[in-house]
């Protein structure tokens, strides 16, 4: 190699070297263990994330990773039967919020314990139908559920696919279930062992490690963003049905619909409130449509079913930060102040009185 | 072991570490112990199979290689080539074998039923088969010598970068390179720690995150897909399978290196071909190449011609389309489809591609002397789409829905609709673009600019290295096998 070939190799490690170097530092400085989870990337500043607690014990959980959280305090509080809420980031997400507000999920479990009920809610940020119906069929095996209450929502007919941290809930809901004894039983002395340990090993001793998992967060968020931008996707923008995931997720409600039946569990079926105050961001037919088949299939199986699209007046429905690299707060039809949260809760409370 | 790992960064640091602090002598010993670790994560019992396959085929090639009698010779090739693949159909083609029996008798009336046993596949199996008959057919041809020590030829299969899942190597351009007292240098480690992020980005970053959408259309209603959706997901997953293999195959050129083995490309832009020939010396070209010398080449009786010798070269296309020949490519076909797997799916694929190849030699036995760039670019439009569509019946669950998806793409009615995420159209869209650009870049722009591109290269360095290695930290986790491990 001559000198000149050398001196050029030598000037690309450099600056490779120096961008990684520099890469590493940047996103040293973009983490900072402020973030909620990964999937949840609509979510923002303008909306603050609460999942319940109750004497100390998670009554509102999100999936695999919390779900035997919920469900140790259940046995704890062994308070009879369970009312088991399943939903999206509306259950958890409080816009312009301040401290002492209570999302549905604590109003409800409040007003339900001296009818002898546990209220236990899941949810999780565009929680789809064939995610729901995973959670349910575990849940089924974990808690005495009495009955389900279960908003649709049009947008999240959208999704689809079952996410890693709903999908793996049956392998490892609970720690003692998962936790190889290295004393009493053969080790498997597989990768699968080894990486557990190393990750285990860097998370609980690098902080850097343990936040990548917020990396990825925003990464994601950020390509969303810039997708948004690029596409001028904003929330008032038209989302069309798509019809394979429409029909996946249908086909999975009428899945828990039989559990449920089968297992003679009551239940609750609501078309999630909605900001109607401007003009909705869905094709009005489909959206007619999708209510009429929800409302028909709740029928069919002799459950109950109630449209709260309208339950919530516009004054409970707050802003949002932008999703597509603009400045401008956006109108957020998903979700409202914890006024909102009040009308939902007393709505699902009355109407499961009604049921009773 | 997976290579999208810590554990396997962790387990390359120590390999290394160790190689280069032991003497000449004990080398191939490091590396052998190393592949053996390596592979017994999985199982133990299964590197007995490979121990007990290797050990039958070096003392059969030595065999081979002292013998002077031809028929002696050719006994001896064909029982090494027989438990070679003896093995290879007991654990991945039995069942797939004995079900289609069965199918038939049972057409006649005659019903069989066997309770089977349960047979795992083993890791690499048909990767390491396929180098094992190559070194056997290389000696009987006295293309090689047979090896003399045990350990050279096991080293050879065993070599962990490669025993997974390639690229299937050549005894002759590996096994000398194992014998060379090699010291590392700073430009063999830039280029393999180069290799190894790279595949890394590709398959954590690209390849795991299209998988869960192309997952997501296949498991769904197919028949409730349109025209435009089966498209959009041919060519996601034609994606997909392309960085994630080549993801494979990069860190494995990488891993290869930092021991100082140079090991073959197995990929060079396959999705820019102009023709289906073109394509498969740009995809998965050990795969091809073995398929090409040690099935198609005897059985058709071809030879290779140079493209100066003009004359030789239109009796070489008069030649491709006789009949015997045409037999020869759709077998060798077959067989690289049911390489792939036990299933009718595969062979789909491989009679897509075998079709695509004899239309490629009619057409050019008529255009052979028409040399225009506008014949390339309609070649390309032609070629992109006809690969695409055959990773339908490769990707799918059964033939049956193989010929629904194929069959919304002739249907006119069924291109009026959308049916799935808006994210696959967009996903697919950039990536079919970065694709042709980067090729553009790499193969024709810097090669004609290549100074004026000295400073634009360091830019671009620094950038890539800025994107790539904090996304390779922030999303190296091992949730996706490679696709090519079930091979």
């Amino acid at each position: 190699m001559n000198k000149k070939k050398e001196y050029i190799y030598k000037l690309e490690i450099f600056f490779s070297i120096l961008g990684g170097l520099v890469g590493l530092f940047l996103l040293n400085l973009m983490l900072d263990g402020d973030y909620t989870n990964t999937e949840e990337v609509m979510l923002n500043k303008g909306t603050t994330t609460i999942f319940e607690k109750f004497n100390g014990n998670l009554i509102h959980c999100r999936d695999n990773r919390d779900a035997y959280e919920c469900i140790s305090g259940y046995k704890t509080r062994n308070n009879g039967n369970v009312v088991l809420l399943l939903g999206n980031s509306q259950l958890h997400a409080i816009n312009q919020f301040t401290d002492g507000e209570e999302a549905t999920s604590l109003r409800l479990f409040k007003k339900l314990t001296p009818l002898n009920l546990d209220l236990i809610t899941f949810s999780y940020g565009n929680a789809n139908l064939q995610e729901h119906s995973v959670l349910f069929e575990y849940l089924l095996n974990q808690l005495p559920i009495k009955t389900l209450v279960l908003p649709i929502v049009f947008d999240d007919m959208r999704e689809d696919g079952v996410r890693l941290d709903v999908m793996n809930i049956n392998n490892n809901s609970m720690p003692d279930t998962k936790e190889i004894n290295v004393d009493n039983s053969i080790i498997q002395f597989n990768q699968e062992y080894i990486e557990k340990k190393i990750l285990d090993y860097l998370e609980s001793n690098y902080e850097f490690w343990y936040l990548r998992s917020e990396g990825r967060y925003h990464v994601y968020k950020n390509m969303r963003f810039i997708r948004n931008y690029l596409f001028n996707i904003k929330p008032s923008t038209i989302r069309k049905k798509i019809p394979v995931a429409y029909k996946k997720n249908f086909d999975s409600l009428t899945l828990i619909l039989e559990l449920a039946k089968k297992k003679n569990i009551k239940v609750l079926i609501y078309i999630a409130p909605i900001r109607n105050d401007i003009e909705l961001p869905y094709n009005l037919e489909e959206y007619n449509e999708f209510k009429k088949e929800i409302e028909l299939i709740t029928k069919k199986y002799e459950f109950i079913f109630r449209n709260y699209e309208n339950i919530v007046p516009s004054e409970f429905w707050g802003l949002k930060d932008s999703t597509n690299l603009e400045e401008k707060l956006e109108i957020d039809y998903m979700h409202f102040t914890y006024k909102g949260h009040e009308i939902l809760a007393d709505k699902i409370y009355y109407d499961m009185l009604k049921y009773k | 072991m997976l290579f999208n790992s810590i554990s396997y960064l962790i387990f390359i640091f120590i390999c290394s570490v160790i190689f280069y602090a032991s003497t000449y002598n004990i080398r191939k010993i490091i590396l052998l112990i190393f592949s053996c670790f390596f592979y017994s994560l999985w199982s133990i019992e299964f590197l007995l199979i490979i121990i007990i396959a290797t050990y039958t085929d070096y003392y059969l090639a030595i065999l081979i290689d002292k013998s002077n009698s031809n028929p002696q010779r050719l006994r001896l090739l064909s029982i090494s080539i027989f438990i070679n693949l003896s093995i290879l159909i007991y654990f991945k083609y039995l069942f797939f074998i004995t079900d289609n029996i069965f199918n038939l008798l049972s057409i006649i009336n005659i019903n069989i039923k066997i309770n089977y046993w349960q047979i795992i596949l083993p890791l690499g199996i048909s990767f390491y088969t396929f180098e094992s008959i190559s070194y056997i057919v290389d000696v009987y041809r006295r293309q090689y010598k047979a090896e003399e020590k045990y350990l050279s030829y096991i080293i050879f299969i065993m070599f962990f970068p490669k025993l997974i899942a390639g690229p299937i190597m050549r005894a002759s351009k590996i096994i000398p390179q194992f014998s060379i007292y090699y010291k590392m240098n700073y430009i063999d480690l830039w280029f393999a720690l180069k290799r190894i992020s790279l595949g890394l980005f590709l398959k954590v970053f690209i390849a795991d995150n299209i998988s869960t959408l192309v997952d997501d259309a296949f498991s769904s209603d197919l028949n409730s897909l349109s025209a435009i959706d089966v498209w959009t997901v041919s060519f996601c997953f034609g994606f997909q399978i392309y960085l994630d293999f080549a993801a494979y195959s990069s860190i494995a050129i990488g891993t290869a290196r930092l021991f100082g083995i140079h090991v073959n490309e197995n990929f060079n832009f396959p999705y820019i071909s102009c023709s289906p020939r073109e394509f498969w010396h740009r995809w998965h070209i050990s795969l091809s190449e073995w398929v090409r010398d040690y099935v198609y080449i005897p059985l058709s009786g071809e030879n290779y011609v140079h493209k100066s010798n003009s004359e030789n070269i239109k009796d070489n296309k008069i030649n491709k389309l006789k009949f015997y020949s045409l037999i020869s490519l759709v077998i060798s076909w077959i067989i690289m489809g049911l390489w792939h797997g036990a299933n009718w799916t595969f062979v789909l694929w491989g009679l897509m591609h075998a079709i695509y190849i004899i239309i490629n030699r009619i057409l050019n036995y008529f255009l052979y002397n028409i040399k225009s760039k506008y014949i390339s670019f309609v070649g390309w439009l032609l070629t992109l789409p006809a690969i695409m569509l055959a990773w339908i019946p490769f990707r799918a669950p059964s033939l049956e829905s193989s010929f629904v998806l194929l069959s919304k793409v002739i249907n006119i009615n069924s291109y009026f609709q959308l049916g799935l995420r808006e994210n696959i159209y967009l996903v697919t869209a950039i990536l079919l673009s970065c694709h042709i650009l980067l090729y553009f870049y790499t193969n024709k722009y810097c090669r004609y600019n290549k100074l004026i591109l000295i400073n634009i290269n360091y830019m671009l360095l620094f950038i890539t290295s800025l994107i790539v290695l904090p996304i390779n930290f922030i999303f190296l986790r091992p949730i996706n096998q490679f696709i090519y491990f079930q091979f």
